[in-house]
């Protein structure tokens, strides 16, 4: 009631007193930060490729190096080929699985959802680790075994290959294509189907000839994006592919990095990589555009089909995905933690605890790395949600000049593979004037500069959706901008905010091309600690290392699921 | 000749019988639509003669062929028949054509025949011009009569509409109901048509069942539902109506302040509906009412009234105190608190039960 007596005596009606303009500052704080975070550091990939690395002037000679020598043009096309033998082998794991989980009733479709979840979870280093300790040529457990059973000389099974290497990034991949998969299944009406069989087409042509053509634009989408992971990734060749003797683009991009370091080269070397994902990117994006109008249509209740026997098919294609995508490697993964030598049988006389107490108590750099670990994914989660809120927020309520520039910049970085990232941050700000090289500063805004356009995304759509309305209404009544936001804007996303706060915090705790050639000893991660460690042949201490990863990171999902949900870690955007 | 019969039709959910104990006969190249609220069981009875659903009890037979029982069910696409849903369900990876031919593809008809009937089904349905288009590029109205062009296309043996009109703005929705209507026409394939909205089943069907908590409440055509409901339900659901409380007595209906002669049945409480239409206001000055033969003057009062552009909507209180609607022609203006008598014929008093019965279902 005090509000109406203010109101009669005028005190604040028609007050217009000049007023600082916050937008503006935010607006100039905002771009700073920008520049610092994408534009100085993606400039550099235009400008050291085309630097010549003594004179310092212009050249084109490093393109000309880059791809003229046979050695490095190899890297790629055996890039390429690894893509592709990983598309069709996720694509072959993961979309009966979609299939089974979203249109049918077969049994067991949570355990099989949360399979997926589990792979999604399973850092791709350590899935290649577990992998190497079930089947590599000498001493993996599956090799053993089979050799025992028929006293072959030959492996079962070679890991360390091409084809070792795609099923082993399929199996950490595949879940990607579940999601897009499921996602466009569940969008399809069941009256689409219903139609098909009500004139005059079974179960199996219905599926066929309507569900997975109305699907596949979604599915190539994530193909593609499939074929992009692979061909960015550098943990998983990098403990398979060096052993074996082949190098793809990313292991050849490391090997510039040799004394004396070819930071130019480098660069002109990762501009296709670049542009292959810009353009696989936009592809994507306009696949998935015909995908939405394609599979549009109001009402219509989902009822799972009724597939008979052939629901057992798919329970069995399920489980083998799911043993060997997250229980064997987990398994193993284990196991070796508790052994004092991985490759001897597991019994009481090869069981310890030591690997544990080793890398808790006794080892200062594994102590280290993880304490590195997770400081830098709190910062790294924290300020990309933060930023990615704030940024999101101002694009979508149009409150800033140059949204639409924002948007981009802030999105940009999606185009830039890990490792190549890496590189650019290392030419910005490694060397002098910051020389930020070494320190977990540098690593904490590589991370964010990463995850950025996921964070931003995900808030975008947060609020997108969020009827502007609100907080019209909060402004109405007397608050002002900052009132809406915090009481208004923020209670109603808390969920997606966290959300994402989880899921950039679980990529960062296992992130590993962005911190190459970031990380000195001083600051070194998990991820890079794996390699180091495999290297070394401890995979005693790196199974007790990866477990204790491992077990962290699935708490914090679960603390993500208890409170948001089984569908926040999978969720497509 | 097509004939489809449902008897005894229930399908329970638990405890809660979303259709109890349904029968009901189409003859053939019937038109009939399930009229009721959301929730009656009227998409549920249209998912069972489609064979999505299976009854827990009862049977569907066709042609005398038992296609339904709790025992099992024909497959959907073995019944040969078409649906039109409720999103249309037009498949947007195919054309127009595609779509259309796709239950004679079905059927392996050979190619050329396939052609030849889709071209002649898309110039009934005037959309032979867009033959090779895909569904995205094509407006509402051309959406719908794919899926009407493809449901006739097969010449199935009944036609299934669940809803067509629900989605559609009001104009569009009378541009297809005509369609609908012309095609029933053209081709006399026995149809059912599952709708909430009366006026639409009543402009468009032969036979109207309104469906109420799973049980059929009426089953006849739509002008003797309209001035003949049986039920206190079916006469509430079916326009607008005053229910007026009374007694059976000695072969008259009484009511507080007049009475009307009854055609029978036992003494005991009493339900009427008498339709707002079927009264009319006259001026009165004295209190002798007028003297018409069949017909009841009563004094009364005009307590509200709404215009409504076509006709004038009066809430009446009678000098008995009962209070009753009643519409009036937009030029006969009687201000509020006007005392007016209120003519009504004694055939307009239809007496209704409050809950249906049994056998009122055939």
């Amino acid at each position: 009631m005090t509000d109406a007596v203010d109101t009669q005596k005028g005190a604040r009606v028609g007050w217009r007193a000049p007023r600082f303009d916050w937008t503006m500052a935010v607006f100039v704080l905002l771009a700073v930060l920008l520049v610092i975070l994408i534009v100085s550091p993606l400039s550099r990939l235009v400008i050291e490729s085309f630097t010549h690395p003594e004179t310092g002037g212009f050249t084109l000679q490093n393109f000309v190096d880059a791809f003229t020598r046979k050695r490095y043009m190899t890297a790629y096309w055996q890039t390429l080929q690894l893509a592709g033998v990983t598309v069709v082998m996720s694509v072959f794991m993961a979309l009966p699985m979609a299939f089974a989980v979203s249109r049918t009733d077969t049994p067991g479709r949570g355990l099989m959802y949360f399979a997926v979840l589990g792979a999604f979870i399973v850092p791709p280093f350590l899935g290649a680790i577990g992998w190497i300790l079930l089947a590599g040529p000498n001493a993996g457990w599956i090799n053993q075994i089979w050799e025992g059973l028929t006293g072959s000389e030959e492996p079962l099974f070679n890991i360390f290959s091409m084809w070792g290497l795609a099923f082993v990034i399929a199996l950490n991949v595949f879940p990607l294509i579940f999601i897009f998969a499921t996602s466009a299944f569940d969008l399809i009406s069941s009256e689409m189907e219903e139609a098909a069989a009500i004139h005059g087409a079974g179960p199996m042509r219905a599926t066929w000839l309507i569900t997975l053509p109305l699907a596949l634009p979604a599915i190539l989408g994530a193909s593609m994006l499939v074929f992009l992971e692979t061909i960015a990734l550098y943990g998983t060749p990098a403990l398979i592919a060096i052993p074996a003797r082949f190098n793809v683009a990313t292991t050849q991009l490391t090997t510039f990095f040799e004394y004396p370091a070819k930071i130019e080269l480098a660069m002109a070397f990762s501009v296709p990589m670049v542009l292959i994902t810009v353009v696989l990117l936009v592809a994507q994006r306009m696949m998935l555009r015909g995908g939405t109008v394609a599979v549009s249509g109001k009402g219509g209740a989902r009822e799972p089909m009724k597939i008979g026997r052939w629901k057992w098919l798919f329970l069995g294609h399920g489980i083998a995905v799911a043993l060997l995508a997250v229980v064997l490697p987990s398994f193993i993964l284990v196991t070796t933690s508790f052994s004092v030598a991985w490759a001897k049988p597991f019994g009481f006389d090869n069981m310890t605890l030591a690997n544990y107490r080793e890398i808790l108590f006794e080892q200062q750099t594994v102590r280290d790395a993880l304490w590195n670990t997770y400081t830098i994914s709190l910062s790294g989660a924290t300020i990309c949600t933060a930023l990615g809120f704030v940024i999101a927020y101002m694009v979508i309520r149009k409150l800033v000049p140059m949204a639409a520039v924002i948007a981009f910049l802030t999105v940009s970085p999606v185009a830039v593979p890990g490792i190549v990232l890496a590189i650019c941050f290392y030419a910005a700000y490694a060397g002098p004037p910051l020389s930020l090289y070494g320190s977990s500063m540098l690593i904490i805004i590589a991370f964010v500069t990463r995850f950025l356009p996921i964070a931003f995304v995900s808030c975008a759509s947060g609020v997108r959706s969020m009827n502007p309305e609100l907080e019209e209404a909060v402004r109405i009544h007397g608050g002002g901008r900052f009132r809406a936001l915090a009481e208004v804007v923020a209670p109603v996303l808390k969920k997606s905010l966290l959300g994402v706060w989880i899921l950039v915090f679980v990529i960062c705790s296992r992130e590993l091309s962005t911190a190459m050639f970031l990380s000195s000893y001083q600051n070194r991660v998990i991820s890079i600690l794996t390699l180091d460690l495999s290297e070394q042949g401890e995979y005693e201490m790196l199974a007790a290392m990866g477990v204790v990863l491992l077990v962290i990171t699935t708490a914090v999902v679960a603390v993500g699921i208890r409170f948001l949900g089984r569908d926040f870690m999978l969720r497509r955007n | 000749m097509t004939t489809l019969q449902l008897k005894g039709l229930t399908k329970a959910y638990g405890p809660f019988k979303a259709v109890d104990d349904l029968s009901l006969t189409l003859r053939d190249g019937e038109f009939l639509s399930l009229l009721g609220p959301s929730g009656c069981g009227k998409t549920t009875t249209l998912r069972m003669i489609a064979g999505f659903i299976t009854p827990t009890e009862g049977t569907i037979l066709l042609d005398g062929q038992e296609i339904s029982s709790p025992s099992g069910v024909v497959p959907p696409e073995k019944r040969q028949m078409s649906m039109i849903f409720q999103s249309y369900a037009i498949w947007p990876n195919m054309t127009v054509a595609q779509n259309v031919g796709f239950g004679l593809r079905m059927k392996k008809f050979p190619r050329d025949e396939i052609a030849r009937q889709v071209a002649e089904v898309l110039r009934v349905v005037q959309l032979d011009h867009l033959a090779g288009r895909y569904p995205a590029e094509l407006s509402g109205g051309q959406q719908q009569r794919v899926a009407l062009a493809r449901a006739v296309a097969l010449q199935p043996k009944v036609m299934l509409l669940d809803e067509p009109l629900s989605n559609l703005d009001a104009n569009l929705r009378e541009d297809m109901r005509s369609e609908i209507k012309r095609m029933h026409l053209e081709y006399g394939i026995t149809t059912v048509y599952v709708t909430h909205d009366q006026s639409e089943a009543m402009a468009i069907s032969d036979r109207i069942a309104v469906i109420n908590a799973g049980r059929i409440e009426q089953i006849e055509a739509p002008h003797a539902l309209y001035s003949r409901p049986r039920t206190r339900f079916a006469a509430e659901f079916i326009g607008r109506t005053n229910l007026i409380e009374g007694r059976r007595q000695a072969g008259r209906m009484v009511f507080d302040g007049f009475e009307a002669p009854s055609s029978g049945g036992a003494d005991g409480p009493l339900l009427a509906s008498v339709r707002p239409q079927n009264l009319r206001l006259l001026p009165r000055g004295g209190t002798t009412p007028p003297s018409e033969p069949d017909m009841l003057f009563l004094p009364g009062k005009v307590t509200e009234r709404i215009f409504l552009g076509e006709r004038w909507d009066y809430g009446l209180t009678l000098d008995s105190g009962q209070s009753l609607r009643a519409a009036g022609p937009p030029e006969e203006d009687y201000p509020e608190g006007s005392v007016v008598w209120i003519a009504l014929p004694t055939a307009a008093v239809i007496p209704v039960e409050e809950e249906p019965l049994r056998e009122a279902a055939e």
